[in-house]
């Protein structure tokens, strides 16, 4: 409800406009509007059912679950903040390190071999053959060629 | 006579030693991502997208399209093998496919389902070829108030066959729209919802909100407690169905097949959509309804036939009307464009081979996910032996190459994040996210389609009744709703007189 009004108030901002010219905040409005109508006829009817009712449905499966939803998360959210900074290479290594080790945990070795067969993969399928432009960092297939040299 | 010159040409495209290449890496990339449990179709063509660049567009399309039908074969594997969907679209196969793999009929199963798909695959791409010529035609006579009726009946399609209740999935329709307004406005040139950030000036990208909702959301979901998956340790043989199998499977097929494709056709219609209505047909019509849940073939055959058809029929708004139906359809869209194409009722006549060159790809391309699919049951299998462990933070690095090498922009990975962490609240609270998709990917051409209406109807919202396309459209979906209304309405008042 929060949001349906704030993007009306945002819409009528950006300007309604009238029925023969609609404005930049015509769909805003509308689509905000029916958003508001709805949230709260479903507030509402929650309200009404729920009434009463002790609710024993648990948000998470297993007591730990939340923990291994948090890790996956912050594993993503690290990959982004480090990938411009780190590169693809490094970046990848130690994403896939932390989720083979952190959710359900596998040996050392089998956990490094894994990440760097699969950031190997990732290089030459994606960078090298489907071209995508990965960001460098300090460790990139350009370096690596140097290295060679 | 004029379609079948037209199919005959485009089988001289598609026989051209490239495109045949492409039309096989497509299908086989199709088949593996079924396979695999949380990357869809929707996934590998967002990973592929960028290299499209290098190949003319008809190869493009070609090898995207195989991604698409590939998929919905290799996705009844896990259904059947493993009881867990590779594709949203085989949900429904798991029921009776493992059912009879659990009895040491996985073979049947597997081979009713190749089979069922390769009729269903084909047939739809006869229709689509000869019923898109017709269509473009109707197309040409569409204006911004029929564009804008089409969206409408979409959208109430996909909120009139969400699951659970009818304001969860209108209220995801509108949250949709109100994504789709983030941008600039093609009128004023105004920024929209932006917040300053530059990457939001085009828009809220459909591949970031798809994967994020589909692909981190189920991971998300799956690493709450991890199961270990039991992949059928029978030897699987026998896939050729003997005649009791055939007799059983022929009329599912079939009404899969038409049911399928005229679903695929309508926004909001599809796959899965497909795959469900099939199922609960084929339950409702046979004369033995009880069997269906203890490995009735019926169960496996209707459906895989409907998602394949389906895949055919979602062709027709994209080609025909340039309406993407779907997440998939809106990326190919997105690849016509990247290549300075412009989907729609003048395809056909500017770009004859690419049109028919796609066409008649996907009738090769059913032959070989046959040829595919029979022999190398033996690997798809061993694919699915992966452990979840060791295969989530494979699809997580997919995901996020994809979404980074569309835009090569860290800011769409958090885009991903963000709508990943959305749809795993989605799915804790049960709103369906298939209604916020369509309204995302609607969400500017219905905008677009309203405001040019009014502009040019000088604000007369009569105007869309009064053209018959554009009303008969309207009738259809106030119809849809208002059916959905009443014993909506009904079961509230007994809720609340029960609450009494």
């Amino acid at each position: 409800m929060i949001l349906a009004l704030y993007v009306i108030v945002s819409g009528f901002r950006l300007g309604f406009g009238e029925w023969r010219e609609p404005g930049p905040g015509f769909i805003a409005v509308g689509s905000g509007c029916l958003l508001l109508f709805l949230s709260a006829l479903w507030f509402v009817m929650t309200l009404i059912k729920k009434w009463g009712i002790e609710t024993t449905k648990r948000f998470f499966i297993e007591s730990d679950s939340y923990k291994r939803v948090l890790l996956t998360l912050l594993s993503l959210i690290v990959f982004a903040l480090i990938l411009n900074k780190t590169g693809f290479i490094i970046s990848s290594l130690v994403l896939m390190i932390f989720l083979f080790k952190a959710i359900e945990s596998q040996r050392w070795k089998l956990t490094i071999l894994l990440a760097a067969i699969v950031t190997f993969c990732c290089v030459i399928i994606f960078q090298i053959w489907l071209q995508v432009q990965f960001p460098e960092g300090p460790i990139s297939i350009y370096t690596i060629k140097k290295w060679f040299r | 006579m004029e379609t079948l010159s037209s199919v005959v040409s485009g089988f001289s495209v598609v026989l051209q030693p490239a495109n045949l290449l492409f039309c096989f890496v497509g299908v086989f990339v199709g088949t593996l991502i079924g396979v695999l449990p949380g990357i869809g179709p929707l996934g590998a063509i967002a990973l592929l997208l960028p290299s499209t660049f290098y190949i003319s567009p008809t190869s493009a399309l070609i090898m995207l399209a195989g991604i698409y039908y590939g998929a919905m074969y290799g996705g009844s594997t896990t259904s059947i093998l493993v009881n867990i969907p590779g594709e949203a679209a085989t949900v429904v196969t798991c029921i009776d496919g493992y059912q009879m793999a659990k009895q040491g009929r996985a073979g049947p199963a597997l081979g009713i389902a190749a089979f069922g798909s390769f009729i269903a695959g084909t047939i739809s791409v006869l229709l689509l070829s000869f019923l898109a010529p017709p269509l473009a035609r109707l197309a040409l006579k569409f204006g911004p108030p029929e564009y804008f009726s089409l969206m409408i009946l979409g959208l109430t399609i996909l909120v009139y066959l969400a699951n659970g209740p009818i304001i969860k999935a209108l209220m995801m329709a509108a949250f949709g729209l109100i994504l789709g307004i983030v941008g600039t406005d093609i009128i004023t040139g105004r920024a929209r919802f932006t917040f300053g950030i530059i990457e939001l000036n085009d828009g809220i990208g459909i591949i970031p909100v798809v994967m994020g909702l589909f692909g981190i959301s189920e991971v998300l979901f799956n690493v709450e407690k991890i199961i270990k998956r039991e992949v059928t340790k029978t030897r699987i043989r026998g896939l050729f169905p003997n005649l009791q199998d055939w007799k059983n499977s022929i009329g599912p097929i079939f009404r899969g097949t038409f049911l399928g494709f005229f679903l695929g056709i309508l926004p909001g219609g599809g796959a899965v959509i497909s795959s469900f209505a099939s199922y609960a047909i084929e339950k409702k019509m046979s004369k033995h309804p009880e069997k269906f849940g203890t490995g009735a073939i019926e169960g496996v055959a209707g459906p895989e036939s409907a998602n394949n058809s389906a895949t055919g029929g979602s062709f027709i708004p994209l080609l025909t009307l340039g309406v993407p139906t779907n997440g998939v359809m809106a990326l190919m869209l997105g690849a016509l464009v990247l290549h300075g194409l412009q989907p729609g009722p003048l395809l056909m006549k500017e770009q004859p081979g690419l049109f028919w060159g796609t066409i008649t790809s996907m009738y090769l391309g059913n032959v070989m996910l046959l040829i595919l699919n029979l022999p190398l049951i033996g690997l798809w299998v061993q694919v699915l032996r992966i452990p979840y462990p060791i295969l989530f933070p494979l699809i997580l690095l997919f995901c996020l190459i994809g979404v980074f090498s569309v835009n090569n922009s860290v800011a769409e990975i958090w885009f991903m994040i963000l709508f990943g962490i959305a749809g795993y609240l989605m799915k804790k609270f049960e709103y369906e996210m298939a209604p916020l998709v369509l309204a995302l990917i609607l969400g500017p051409m219905f905008e677009n389609a309203l405001r040019q209406s009014l502009i040019i109807f000088e604000g007369d919202p009569i105007v869309f009744l009064t053209r018959p396309i554009s009303a008969a459209f309207l009738i259809v979906s106030c119809s849809l709703l208002l059916s959905t209304m009443l014993p909506w309405l009904k079961g509230k008042r007994k809720l609340l007189s029960d609450g009494d």
